[in-house]
């Protein structure tokens, strides 16, 4: 089988660049391989979605809905559903699916198969390994799809969003979750969430704690836990016990990069390294949506994704502008990364997307080159838990690019 | 309602997307205020004493911590950035709403749903009790399941078809 773009993954990002590719003149396949379209939104049933990319506020679901809508209504876009990808080659990707092993011929492939959690030993969870040790996306897929309790009193580690989430739905299903407990200082969670998922339903979120040991033979029987000090070790005299017969775990996210570990990747963000065009250091390879940086959004996601939909098939017909001179772009001191993190010389807008590493308050952002200011923006605040954004002019760069905070 | 504003910065500095942002959340607010009259028996919050609380502000990254003095009809807030936090604060203390999703169990297994509109916080729990009851054959998306949730004039439809 030949196509011109190649998609892996059928979630927002996949979506979202397979029918910007197509809009932008390419056959599409996307690979899935999950028997429906809509990746993670599927489970998550909540609401908070599509604000900026729909102006109205939706669930997942009825995100994930609007998106294959689209998708099965377009002829260029041919979808396998239950289809593993279980090789990555040059313009080349190996499919096992319904059919048998097929080789699909692709001139672009875009990466868009999201993250996977990290588990108990990702994190080096001391204690036995009894059932009932949970990561919170699969607490969330038993509760919201298979309509299954995971248990009755839930221990929740780690504040990120999804753990916050699954705290209130528990407790909606009639569980009692006794707290959440955050080994840093803050919460990489939004703030909106602490507060409708934990503090409209009293549960306590215990900021530099952990758990030192799961206890239990066959299912987990409690876990001990106490405070941490500043280089994260435990503080022994604050160790406590507490019942429970349910651990989840929201402890972050892996970007599933093991397919295509023959790109370059960025040591912060662990994805691909992309240029302007959310290229990899493959020409043929494109990369967006969570694979390439974890988003809090789903409106950046699908955003992104448009872009690199719209630049492999410019490429896929060879329509990309030509390289010219590689510029680099750096994230200066109170950034944590920024991407894309090279364009190339001459005129043309960029948006760059970055992390701070600090919450900071009333400051400008600047792109510069040497002494020239390409571009700034004031914000009134930001977190490292809310992904930014700064436009600029890349036409007066000649050389390095840095990002900074005055 | 008489709202005392004691601070307000950063007036100039405010970009278009801001107060275009502001705009909307209001206009947001007034649809909610819409929902509010018609559910406003099953309203039932602390008005009468006198009380302060403590909360921080979800409108911005800025994460005000705001100071709300509920005297009666009296709502004052203080440590506002902006007006979106006395918005915010104020119907914090009088009437806080929110959406409530769950899931319905079908003769296919469960389908997600949700609250058209948001609902005042203190029937979240009676609302999922009211899903939890149904036992529906099959539904598709965009179905309504229950009309007028409590009251409320507000329905639960179907947020997903598998």
């Amino acid at each position: 089988m030949k196509t011109d773009v190649l998609v892996i993954g059928g979630g927002p990002a996949g979506m979202s660049a397979a029918l910007s590719a197509s809009e932008n003149g390419s056959k599409v396949v996307i690979v899935e391989r999950d028997e429906i379209l809509g990746g993670i939104l599927n489970q998550c049933i909540h609401n908070g979605f599509g604000l900026h990319y729909f102006k109205e506020e939706l669930t997942g679901p009825e995100f994930a809905h609007r998106f294959r809508e689209m998708v099965e209504a377009d002829k260029n876009i041919t979808v396998f559903t239950s289809a593993l990808v279980t090789k990555i080659g040059e313009k080349k990707v190996e499919v096992m699916g319904a059919l048998g092993v097929q080789t699909i011929e692709a001139k672009a492939v875009i990466l868009a198969m999201g993250c996977r959690e990290r588990t108990a030993g990702n994190i080096s969870l001391c204690g036995t390994r009894p059932a009932g040790v949970l990561t919170a996306g699969t607490v969330q897929k038993m509760v919201n799809i298979d309509g299954k309790m995971v248990g009755k009193d839930v221990v929740i580690l780690g504040s990120g969003d999804i753990g916050l989430i699954m705290a209130r739905r528990l407790t909606l299903e009639g569980a009692k979750v006794h707290a959440v407990l955050e080994i840093n200082k803050t919460s990489s969670g939004l703030r909106r969430n602490i507060m409708q998922c934990l503090e409209d339903f009293n549960i306590p979120l215990l900021y530099n704690t952990t758990i030192f040991e799961v206890v239990g033979k066959d299912r987990v029987e409690g876990v001990w836990f106490g405070q941490v000090d500043e280089n994260m070790k435990p503080i022994d005299n604050t160790k406590k016990f507490l019942k429970c017969d349910t651990v989840v775990l929201s402890v972050g996210l892996i970007p599933e990069m093991e397919m295509a570990d023959f790109v370059t990747k960025s040591r912060v963000t662990n994805g691909a390294v992309v240029n302007e065009f959310y290229q990899t250091d493959k020409q043929w390879l494109f990369s967006c949506g969570n694979i390439l940086h974890v988003h809090d959004l789903v409106d950046n996601v699908a955003l992104e994704a448009k872009l690199a939909g719209k630049f492999a098939s410019l490429y896929a017909q060879g329509k990309l502008p030509p390289r010219t001179k590689k510029i680099p772009i750096v994230a200066g001191e109170g950034f944590s990364y920024v991407l894309p993190s090279k364009v190339y010389e001459g005129a043309g807008q960029v948006e760059v997307k970055f992390r701070l590493k600090e919450k900071v308050v009333r400051k400008t952002l600047t792109a510069k080159c040497g002494a020239n200011i390409l571009g700034k923006r004031f914000i009134l605040a930001g977190v490292p838990g809310e992904m930014m954004s700064l436009t600029f002019d890349k036409s007066g760069a000649t050389g390095r690019i840095s990002l900074e905070i005055e | 309602m008489a709202i005392k504003q004691t601070k307000t910065t950063e007036k100039n500095q405010k970009t278009q997307t801001q107060k275009l942002k502001v705009e909307k959340s209001l206009s947001q607010r007034k649809e909610i205020k819409k929902v509010s009259a018609q559910s406003a028996k099953n309203n039932v919050t602390n008005k009468t004493t006198t009380q302060t609380r403590h909360m921080i502000c979800i409108m911005c990254p800025m994460g005000c911590s705001l100071t709300v003095k509920v005297d009666g009809e009296n709502v004052e807030v203080t440590g506002n950035g902006c007006n979106r936090g006395v918005v915010f604060a104020k119907e914090e203390v009088t009437c806080p709403k929110r959406i409530v999703t769950t899931s319905v169990k079908t003769e296919h297994g469960v389908r997600s749903c949700k609250t058209t509109a948001p609902i005042p916080k203190n029937l979240i729990f009676d609302c999922v009790k009211e899903v939890e009851k149904l036992r529906l054959k099959d539904v598709k998306y965009g179905d309504i399941i229950i009309k007028n949730v409590l009251g409320t004039g507000v329905d639960v439809v179907v947020t997903a078809n598998c």
